[in-house]
């Protein structure tokens, strides 16, 4: 019983994380789209700059993948599979777990997730970017992806960050079908970073 | 801020009415207790480096998937019963706040059954192992807890603090049969997101997660002497969805159980790319 309590609870957590992640997960990790996608109508940015200190110092933060000999559809199922992974990640406590004698009752798990609320807002959100772009980086890397750094100007034009605020389903859709094309494109000039 | 505040309300409502479901885990053992086998319980033996929280995932048999489906068709119809009285309130609001020059209100969507907001069959098949609360700690932590029988996969790590790690990208699977304890060696979860002086830390990517087959020299709690202790068979797991929103990994390969290409993850009793990579659900 006690175990069922704490599945409901954390469903409950995954749910406020991410609104309708159940009803996104039927089609999560999907391995391609249900109607090919003509890469000719899919718009990328320009991605030349002239590499500064600043922007390297920022690499951590904005960078973008592209492997080789890999064609649009399946970097593009690669892409959505891996924001998948990284989309509605969960609120961190910071400081507001719930104390252990508690841990395992119901409302227990409803005091930490309504305290960690207000955490989560003031604190949360640095941590929750951060934690998506390691789940990118992690994801990305697997599948054998290059990560090559950019300028914030030209990443935020294809890219999106999921802090306090997620894109549209629609912005998100336009921006994963822009780092396909990119990500099966060209082969840039510049030094790959680790993963 | 407030629609997040709103839409945690509503999840909590629903907690009321949530799905049951057969009770997954039924017990897990203290140091003091005495272990005894039942012949229809499976009992699930390991040992950790340090004392977390661990998450197993139950695959669903066909009495579950009965049950699962019977309980979201009820689901479902509740949601379009409530859909009805919604927009019944609906078009009687639009004339009176049109009349009176507010603004119209949203129009509610119709439930689908692709679009139901209702747990997937695995969040309800699910356990965790209490860190906090192992066998022994001397030589080292172990775990024993008494489960129904079916087949387990190593879902990963799971905090309250955003800690933790899903080994959504690859991990090992396990039959846990009725009447014996089936030993799953050690598992090895270092290079998780964790707390440290009330921050979240997030290490770097890197694969240093574990799980470690017993052998001959592996050491037994005696809590589990005398009784019918055997190694699990591991079998390379798919890749499962971040169902609870963690930093993600996978774990090292096992000769002769996975491997990988790539993400591609290798049935490495076979050399062969598993037939089904990803877990759907339903």
């Amino acid at each position: 019983m006690r175990s069922r309590y704490w599945a409901v609870a954390l469903a409950a957590m995954a749910a406020f994380a991410a609104p309708g992640a159940w009803a996104q997960e039927a089609a999560s990790l999907a391995v391609a789209p249900a109607v090919a996608i003509d890469p000719a109508t899919v718009e990328i940015p320009d991605l030349g700059f002239v590499e500064t200190p600043e922007h390297i110092e920022n690499y951590d933060k904005y960078f973008y993948f592209v492997r080789a000999d890999t064609d649009f559809a399946t970097a593009y199922a690669d892409v959505r599979e891996c924001d998948d992974y990284a989309r509605g990640l969960r609120f961190f406590n910071m400081g507001v777990d719930v104390p252990y004698p508690y841990a395992g009752t119901l409302a227990g798990a409803l005091g930490g997730i309504l305290g960690s609320v207000l955490s989560d807002a003031i604190s949360g959100s640095a941590q929750r970017r951060q934690l998506r772009r390691t789940n990118l980086r992690t994801c990305m890397g697997y599948k054998g992806y290059g990560r090559f750094g950019l300028p914030k100007a030209i990443w935020v034009k294809f890219n999106f960050s999921e802090g306090n605020s997620p894109p549209s389903e629609a912005d998100r859709e336009t921006c994963l079908r822009q780092q396909a094309k990119i990500a099966s494109g060209a082969m840039p000039q510049r030094r790959a970073l680790g993963r | 801020m407030i629609a997040r505040i709103l839409v945690l309300l509503a999840a909590i409502a629903g907690l009321a009415a949530a799905p049951a479901g057969a009770q997954t885990l039924i017990r897990q053992y203290k140091p003091k207790e005495v272990v005894t086998l039942d012949p229809g319980t499976a009992y699930i033996l390991y040992r950790s480096d340090e004392k977390v929280d661990i998450r197993f995932l139950r695959t669903p048999d066909e009495a579950d998937w009965v049950d699962y489906r019977a309980q979201r068709a009820q689901a479902l119809a509740k949601a379009t019963r409530t859909y009805a009285a919604a927009m019944a309130s609906y078009d009687r609001n639009q004339d009176y706040q049109q009349k009176r020059g507010q603004a119209r209100p949203t129009k509610p969507v119709e439930p689908t059954d692709e679009t139901l907001n209702f747990p997937s069959i695995e969040l309800l098949n699910l356990f965790d192992v209490v860190g906090g609360r192992a066998l022994t700690k001397e030589p080292e932590y172990t775990y024993l807890v008494a489960v129904r029988p079916g087949i387990y996969t190593l879902y990963g790590q799971i905090g309250l603090s955003g800690t933790g790690v899903c080994l959504c990208m690859g991990s090992v699977s396990f039959d846990a049969p009725a009447g014996v304890v089936t030993d799953i060696g050690e598992i090895s979860l270092e290079g998780t997101a964790v707390v440290m002086a009330g921050v979240l830390y997030i290490p770097e990517p890197g694969m240093k997660q574990q799980v470690i087959p017993r052998n001959a020299a592996t050491w037994l709690p005696p809590q589990v002497s005398g009784l019918t202790v055997q190694s699990a068979e591991f079998h390379a797991a798919p890749k499962m969805p971040n169902y609870f929103g963690l930093m993600i990994d996978r774990v090292q390969p096992i000769k002769g159980v996975i491997s990988y290409q790539r993400d591609t993850i290798v049935d490495d009793r076979t050399g062969q790319p598993l037939p089904k990579q990803i877990v759907t659900a339903r």
